[in-house]
């Protein structure tokens, strides 16, 4: 397990470019925010334009304005998880197929190590977002550590939940069609929401009352997390389940 | 003599293509050949045997145990395949490590030791070595571990003649411990008639022919004949019929019977590429 977990961290080296342009881009963007919400136009809109806007949506979108800051959370995770599909694809280039079944490894072994890997990026590419935007939100009074811990835990919950699918899906196919995997999940995601989208409309929900279920949501933020905790648990275990039955069935198309 | 691979009636149906009933030993201490077309079957009997695919139906052991869902069998075998399977940017310091995390009986002086004797260089990135190096790379990670058995599929295919020399002489090393055992497949009869002790014929799916190689070169032989003196040769002894405009050749199984029977018609001692040829020819008839 040890070795393929090394392998991968191998393979990855050659996006530590695009991880340290991001680490240096994430920086720049939280530098800038600091300075902007202390003296620059985000402390400007947020002093002025709030009070002066008349529905709660408009001032809602107006407290916001600040939490743009948030994709700075999801910044260095996406970086990381650029570098899980070097992984992927690294793999299918190779061939690497023949070589992974003919090691003394159980298929719990060679699948739990890609699971280990994908925690392990998606946790460093969080540690590191983590940091810079509590140092951010320090710096400029405009959130709490609380706030972006709780964001934080919400984003690595679905992207864990995302390359978990990812990874299955690799897994089931023998490594081919890394884009196929992204695609089929990025479809499934739009479907879902296109969905949710007609539900919601079918049952004439308001702009209002989609902000007073968010309303809701933050009254109850801990069953929100334990939710999301478990969602991407579950997710999690289904696609190791599945992908070590993958692994044990060998169809023999290699 | 112990069996280290044991094939008993052995089925994989791919709908395109059947391995029909494959059934062969290998003995321990030897070199056995596996001969046969392209397509022959040669690749899916040894992913079979590797436990990489799943069989339809038969038994396959390797050491005597049972290979389905048995990962523990695979730390005795080094397994060399066509293609190297490496990632490009890895360099062989960096495989060997890898492996030493895999392997339990992983042996890094043997491997660095193998790396110096086959001349590849062990900070390189492996996307930059030739063909022939790539393949040298995955004997020397496949004989680094102590295996006591080596599984190669094709492994001198693509190789100048310098090189498998080298390759040939590195195999021989290796059954000079009578407790090791390679199984090799190739179509590339002449390295076979240098270094296998045993062979197994494949032709579309089917073992044609099992046995010592020494035994198969001398039992076999291809009598030189006319159409009319062909049609008189016991069917017994008839392998495969070859006909052109000088003549008939025709593949006995019983040469020493057929000079005794027929001495009229000259016999020669073909080479395992004519055995190969006339057994595809045959079509499958044993």
């Amino acid at each position: 397990m040890k070795g393929l977990i090394y392998k991968d961290m191998l393979l990855m080296r050659s996006k530590w470019r695009f991880l340290v342009i991001t680490s240096f881009l994430c920086i720049f963007v939280g530098i800038l925010f600091v300075i902007s919400s202390k003296y620059g136009n985000i402390a400007r809109l947020s002093e002025s334009m709030a009070p002066s806007l008349e529905t709660e949506a408009d001032r809602a979108i107006a407290a916001s304005l600040p939490n743009f800051i948030y994709y700075l959370i999801l910044l260095l995770p996406m970086a990381a998880s650029e570098a899980i599909s070097v992984c992927f694809k690294a793999d299918s280039d190779s061939c690497f197929s023949k070589v992974f079944y003919s090691v003394p490894l159980t298929p719990a072994e060679k699948v739990g190590s890609r699971f280990v890997t994908v925690f392990l990026c998606l946790s460093v590419g969080f540690c590191a977002s983590t940091i810079s935007a509590i140092t951010v939100g320090i710096l400029s009074d405009s959130y709490t550590v609380e706030k972006v811990l709780s964001v934080v835990l919400y984003c690595f919950c679905i992207t864990m939940s995302f390359f978990s699918a990812v990874t299955m899906l690799d897994f089931i196919n023998g490594g081919k069609s890394t884009e196929k995997n992204y695609i089929i999940i990025f479809l499934t995601l739009g479907a879902c929401f296109i969905a949710a989208e007609i539900i919601l409309t079918n049952k004439h929900y308001t702009a209002e009352m989609i902000l007073q279920s968010i309303q809701r949501a933050k009254e109850n933020a801990a069953v929100v997390r334990a939710v999301f905790v478990c969602a991407a648990a579950a997710v999690t275990a289904i696609s190791y389940f599945v992908s070590v039955k993958a692994v044990s069935r060998k169809t023999g198309k290699l | 003599m112990k069996n280290v691979i044991e094939l008993e009636n052995v089925v994989k149906d791919y709908g395109d293509f059947t391995l029909d009933g494959a059934s062969f030993n290998v003995p321990m201490g030897t070199v056995c050949g596996f001969i046969g077309q392209n397509g022959a079957g040669k690749s899916t009997t040894i992913n079979l045997i590797l436990d990489i695919i799943k069989r339809d139906g038969g038994n396959i052991r390797v050491f005597g145990e049972e290979v389905a869902d048995n990962t523990a069998f695979k730390d005795k075998i080094g397994t060399v395949f066509d293609e190297m399977g490496f990632n490009e940017n890895m360099t062989p310091a960096e495989i060997g490590r890898m492996m030493s995390y895999i392997y339990t009986q992983w042996d890094d002086a043997v491997y660095r030791d193998l790396l110096k004797k086959l001349s590849l260089p062990l900070k390189k990135k492996c996307g930059s070595f030739s063909r022939g190096m790539r393949m040298k790379l995955q004997i020397a990670v496949a004989m680094s571990h102590h295996a006591k058995l080596l599984i190669m599929d094709e492994p001198t295919s693509g190789l100048d003649p310098v090189v498998r020399s080298e390759v040939l002489s590195l195999f021989r090393e290796f059954v000079m411990d009578e407790e090791n055992t390679i199984f090799l497949s190739s179509h590339i009869t002449s390295d076979l008639e240098k270094i296998a002790d045993e062979l197994v014929f494949i032709n579309a799916g089917k073992i044609m022919l099992t046995g010592n190689k020494d035994e198969i070169l001398e039992s076999h032989g291809i009598m030189r004949c006319k159409k009319e003196e062909a049609a008189l040769i016991d069917k017994k002894y008839v392998v495969s019929v070859s006909s052109n405009r000088f003549g008939t050749d025709v593949l006995v199984n019983n040469r020493h019977a057929c000079e005794a029977e027929y001495p009229a018609i000259p016999v020669d001692v073909p080479s395992l590429e004519d055995i190969l040829v006339f057994y595809v020819g045959s079509g499958g008839r044993v």
